[in-house]
């Protein structure tokens, strides 16, 4: 029974774990697009 | 179709002399195959009564660890001297380019083992020299080099690429490794050579395929 | 590509997604029979196989979009086979997993070097070092070709180790034989559920990876844009 929940456990924090990565790179990606915009707005004003 | 095989000589014989020259590699390789060969020595303490159970594994892995250090070779310093953007010039197929390189890969390793067989006989006490065994070398050789070829002019062009070529060659080429290792072992016990056929088949069918699957994606592999 | 992976087709994606591995977690703990011989345990397999199955799916996905690649030059075949290879290497790391789990209580060891268990691991193998190649080079086209090609020589090399290494010796269970299924009636139910969930979440950790790669496309784009003002 043990075995039967580590097994189920396992395959829930693979696939979670992946899905985190890639709410990672995608807050990464965010992060960059606004100093992006940021650095726009600048030489718009310059 | 004579232009494209004069093409391919042109290149084998061009690495061929280049080699000799120096002998650079084929001592490096040499040195190599012997270092791993004294090596598993110690590390399996092969005495006279096992050395037939593990001489086929021993044999095999100082061939391709050898090996890569060739196909290391083969395309590095083309790209290093600015060889392959000469080549690339000729009005010829790149496919031929493949070729070249690849034959004159699998000579040097052959080369190699011609002297590596008859040394590891010695030092296992096992006669290696013989017909059955040099037709396994052969068509490993062949697969070997026909996909480490391909790798190579791609790892060529890539960061840390000595290091690349291996982590990405010998996962790919583990049938290789698989179907000779338990050829040799089936000729080294004694059976015949149609017992083994269907490992001598999978070499033969591995050989085609990659050198087919190399023919038409190689191109793309230059071309960068 | 600006809203892939947003729209009402995909939301319809997820929900099923989420409702199907729900409706699989069901069948596999409650719904199906006990098995006779190995208890509890036996439940293993009904997430086990599907995921095994759907790696080797990323995996031929992965050569279709090399080879799509290598045709077109269009990125997003490029973009399908990196975002197949990071969800098969997924699916892959659960089959060794659960695999290994399943095989403590059934033969003792946690690991065994036979056919598939092996197969699946130098799979593994290739498709991480397909990571590790596409990370040691810069230029994007030239990044993708080689990937490309990488991708179709390993995806060839699989079948054929597998055959190698069955050849060799094997003690995994044969439940899918040439004549037909060794399950019966509601096991072979359950088993095609947890089959769809599994494809469906396959299905979904594709579209968002692709997503991923897409968005980061479009800043890699707005930077370079930037760059040359």
């Amino acid at each position: 029974m043990a075995y039967l929940t580590a097994a189920f456990a396992a395959i829930w924090a693979v696939t979670f774990v992946f899905v985190l990565s890639i709410g990672a790179r995608q807050r990464r990606l965010a992060i960059e697009v606004e100093d992006l915009h940021a650095e726009l707005d600048k030489i718009e004003q310059a | 179709m004579r232009d494209a095989l004069d093409a391919v000589w042109a290149i084998v014989r061009k690495d061929v002399v280049a080699e000799l020259r120096t002998k650079e590699t084929l001592s490096t390789m040499l040195i190599f195959v012997l270092l791993t060969v004294v090596i598993f020595n110690f590390a399996f303490d092969l005495r006279v009564d096992n050395t037939q159970q593990v001489a086929p594994g021993v044999l095999w892995v100082a061939f391709i660890f050898a090996g890569v250090l060739g196909l290391n070779r083969s395309f590095v310093l083309e790209v290093d001297k600015g060889c392959l953007e000469g080549l690339l010039l000729t009005p010829a197929d790149r496919s031929v380019i493949y070729f070249g390189k690849m034959i004159g890969n699998v000579i040097f390793m052959l080369a190699v083992e011609a002297i590596g067989l008859p040394v590891f006989s010695v030092l296992f006490n096992l006669m290696l020299v013989r017909l059955d065994i040099i037709l396994i070398v052969a068509l490993g050789t062949i697969g070997f080099a026909g996909v480490g070829t391909l790798f190579s002019a791609m790892t060529a062009n890539t960061r840390a690429r000595e290091v690349l070529l291996p982590i990405l060659l010998f996962p790919v080429v583990l049938p290789v490794i698989l179907a000779a290792v338990k050829a040799t072992a089936g000729v080294l016990d004694g059976l015949p050579l149609g017992e083994v056929a269907n490992w001598l088949g999978l070499l033969a069918a591995f050989d085609v395929i990659f050198l087919a699957i190399a023919y038409m994606t190689f191109d793309y592999v230059v071309e960068g | 590509m600006e809203n892939w992976g947003t729209g009402r087709r995909s939301a319809i994606l997820y929900g099923l997604t989420g409702l199907g591995m729900l409706v699989a977690l069901y069948m596999a703990l409650g719904f199906a029979p006990t098995e006779l011989t190995m208890g509890n345990v036996q439940r293993i397999f009904y997430w086990h196989v599907p995921s095994a199955w759907n790696g080797f799916l990323a995996f031929f996905v992965t050569l279709i979009g090399g080879i799509g690649y290598l045709r077109t030059g269009q990125r997003r075949w490029d973009v399908l086979a990196l975002s197949s290879v990071e969800v098969g290497l997924t699916f892959s790391i659960i089959t060794a997993i659960t695999g290994s789990i399943w095989a403590k209580p059934t033969w003792n060891v946690w690991w065994v070097w036979e056919p598939r268990l092996t197969s699946v691991t130098i799979m593994l193998i290739i498709y991480a070092a397909y990571l590790l190649l596409r990370r040691m080079i810069d230029d994007p086209v030239r990044r993708a070709n080689f990937a490309a090609v990488y991708g179709i020589a390993g995806f060839a090399s699989v079948p054929i180790t597998f055959m190698a290494i069955r050849w060799w010796r094997t003690i995994h269970p044969i439940i899918f034989q040439s004549q037909g299924f060794n399950l019966t009636g509601t096991m072979l139910i359950v088993f095609f559920a947890c089959l769809i969930a599994f494809t469906l979440l396959y299905c979904t950790l594709l579209v968002l990876r692709m997503r991923l790669e897409f968005a980061s496309d479009r800043v890699a784009e707005l930077k370079a844009r930037m760059e040359r003002q």
